[in-house]
């Protein structure tokens, strides 16, 4: 099982790389979820990786350039060129989720490896065989709402050349991939159009920031020191009003991180070839720590021989990973064996 | 233009039908469990009196469909219904689609195949694909502007539809949202918790925001497009309006009425004005234009 590691820019990668991950994931200026990221060294050129990828692929490194958005017409029309340029660098593939966009890659470019983004939404094996029938993909990021035995069916039922990715490491969601609109909704910020609910963007918007952090309830400098990427309506709380008029407060999912150090030879065993972190806005410090807990830990199941039920990650590796979370205690599995995350009445928590 | 009612409740189906709208969509595409119930509800005589009026029925399938046998089974269901006069199936997972050209490749063949409102259709290339795949309808995404559907260049033989009047659909997970709530984290035997317990949630200042609606958030407010049907370039053939109880027929009779006339081209801005304030009083929620003038954005959503 290979680790893919989400790089902000191409100095990362070469970081992330030295820190144990097999793969590396980056992002074009345009044409991914985190185009309208205000971080300023977020994203990469394609000019700035045509010297790059050649070296990195001679070193046996991969790197895939995701492609996760959803464009409108204008925006497909824009990235044509882009695309193609991309497709012909010597990568490990593309990650998209878009059909249109997966349409104007194969037309460019027939044999550039391409990977369904988790973005996509793509969750069982009929799908995914529909899709390979049309595109020919290498690979699929699933959804983080699969289970483990699903996993398994997955491996069984698709080609040995696709190959299954699932989320190790991230922000947990309740949410149906690639079918979240809440972002839009409220925050005039949709990620399937590139955008994220950056704080800092927000800023000059105090009318924004006052409904938004009324709803999250929570206190902006706090946030932002706990170093909040994005805001997600969905992480706030919220008070039952109309239906039930009795004053109930909501929290409609916990701040939870999918970790999956302790899952890695159940993963492995499903069929599993590819474990993703996540977090591309990250520092590159931190992204390079987990990296290397993960890589500590792959290494330490595929040594030992380890059944898949009852492994025990080295606990520096745990502290490792949690030593940089805002929500320390809040690592959980994915949605592997169940629904970890609840919808919760907090109201006597909440009280003042 | 032809105009659509979606509901998933059989009393409401034949409700609607009094509305002599052109199609009604039938079933659930966020939880496969109200999609189930609803189809169980169906009867032939409901079916027979759509087709004595002239009205299309369409089976709405679910999106969210995490195992080869859910597939084929709600594949194999909703080719049952097409044999049972049916007209066709809204598809929102293209796995169904696979699954019903494999097992059930008659009625993937005269079924009308149409896209639903979760395959995520943002832009003329996705009307490209789906056009090929044999669709002959697709649904744009709720986020797109008006200037966005009007640069949609569908193919031929491929219409499009758009939601014209109901709550929007903003989010919908594995996990019931309603009964988590009561301390039930698993999903299955709800009971269709969802329709005793839907929650309105709203800001500290009570401001409606959400309506979790078991595994759905939706939007308190009412999407309208009304205002925006002038500026689609006429390339919107479909408006799909949602109905999600008998009880709110009246409201749906009136944006039926609002959008018809809007359509047609016959209303100016006063009687735009007069009309969708009538629909609101209809209605008891407040109205939104979600992203046809762009995004919405707090302010917009939640403003009394």
């Amino acid at each position: 099982m290979k680790i893919l590691a989400p790089a902000r820019n191409a100095e990362a990668v070469s970081a992330l790389f030295a820190a144990g991950a097999e793969s590396c994931y980056i992002g074009l200026r345009r044409h991914n979820a985190r185009t309208q990221s205000t971080q300023q060294d977020l994203n990469v050129s394609v000019a700035e990786l045509e010297d790059l990828a050649p070296r990195w692929q001679a070193e046996g490194r991969e790197l895939f350039i995701t492609l996760n958005g959803f464009p409108t017409d204008a925006g497909l029309a824009e990235a044509r060129n882009e695309l193609s340029a991309a497709a012909a660098l010597p990568i490990a593939g593309l990650i998209v989720a878009n059909l249109g966009m997966l349409d104007v890659v194969r037309g460019l470019n027939a044999t550039v490896p391409v990977k369904l983004s988790i973005q996509s939404g793509a969750c069982n094996p009929d799908e995914i065989l529909a899709l390979d029938r049309w595109f020919t993909l290498s690979g699929v990021t699933l959804p983080r709402f699969i289970r483990l035995e699903e996993v398994a069916e997955m491996r069984r039922l698709l080609p040995e050349r696709i190959e299954i990715e699932v989320l190790g490491h991230g922000l947990i969601c309740p949410n149906a991939e690639g079918q979240c609109f809440l972002g839009s909704y409220l925050l005039n910020s949709s990620a399937n159009l590139g955008g994220i609910g950056a704080p800092e963007s927000l800023a000059g918007d105090t009318a924004a920031l006052a409904v938004i952090f009324d709803l999250l309830m929570d206190n902006p400098p706090e946030v932002l020191e706990q170093g909040i990427m994005n805001i997600h309506p969905c992480q706030g709380l919220f008070h039952g009003t109309t239906r039930r008029g009795d004053g109930r407060t909501v929290r409609l999912h916990e701040h939870l991180k999918v970790a999956s150090l302790d899952l890695i030879p159940a993963l492995m065993a499903s069929g599993v070839g590819r474990l993703k972190i996540e977090g591309r806005q990250h520092p590159v410090p931190r992204v390079a720590s987990m990296v290397a807990a993960y890589r500590h830990a792959v290494d330490a199941a595929i040594a030992e021989g380890a059944a898949p039920q009852g492994f025990m990650p080295d606990p520096a590796d745990r502290e490792a990973l949690s030593r940089f979370e805002m929500y320390r205690d809040n690592l959980t599995d994915n949605h592997f064996f169940h629904n970890p995350l609840a919808c919760r009445d907090v109201t006597e928590e909440a009280a003042p | 233009m032809r105009f659509e009612i979606n509901t998933n409740k059989v009393n409401a189906l034949k409700a609607a039908l009094t509305l002599r709208p052109d199609s009604i969509a039938y079933g659930d595409d966020a939880c496969a469990i109200r999609c189930a119930a609803a189809w169980d509800q169906m009867t032939d005589a409901a079916i027979a009196e759509a087709s004595t009026a002239g009205i299309a029925l369409y089976a709405v399938t679910p999106q969210l469909l995490a195992s080869t046998a859910e597939v084929a089974r709600f594949a194999g269901r909703a080719a049952d219904l097409v044999a049972a006069g049916f007209d066709g199936i809204i598809v929102n997972n293209l796995g169904l689609l696979e699954a019903l050209r494999r097992d059930r490749p008659e009625v993937a063949d005269s079924a009308r195949l149409i896209a639903g409102r979760r395959i995520n259709t943002y832009n003329s290339g996705d009307l490209s694909v789906l056009a090929r795949m044999g669709f002959r309808r697709a649904t744009a995404n709720i986020e797109l502007n008006a200037d966005g559907i009007a640069a949609l260049t569908p193919p031929p033989g491929l219409s499009l539809s758009m939601l014209g009047y109901g709550p929007l659909s903003l989010a919908y997970s594995r996990m019931c949202y309603v009964m988590s709530l009561k301390g039930e984290v698993e999903y299955d035997d709800c009971g269709l918790a969802c329709e005793k317990e839907g929650l309105d949630l709203g800001a500290r200042d009570q401001t409606p925001v959400f309506r979790l609606y078991g595994r759905e958030i939706q939007s308190t407010r009412r999407f309208c497009a009304a205002r925006a049907l002038a500026r689609l370039n006429g390339r919107v053939g479909v408006l799909e309006l949602y109905l999600p109880h008998r009880d709110g027929l009246a409201e749906v009779s009136t944006a039926l009425a609002l959008l018809r006339d809007a359509a047609a081209g016959t209303l100016d801005a006063a009687a735009l004005a007069d009309g969708e304030a009538a629909l609101a009083a209809a209605g008891r929620f407040g109205l939104c234009n979600g992203s046809l003038f762009g995004l919405p954005g707090a302010a917009h959503a939640m403003a009394s």
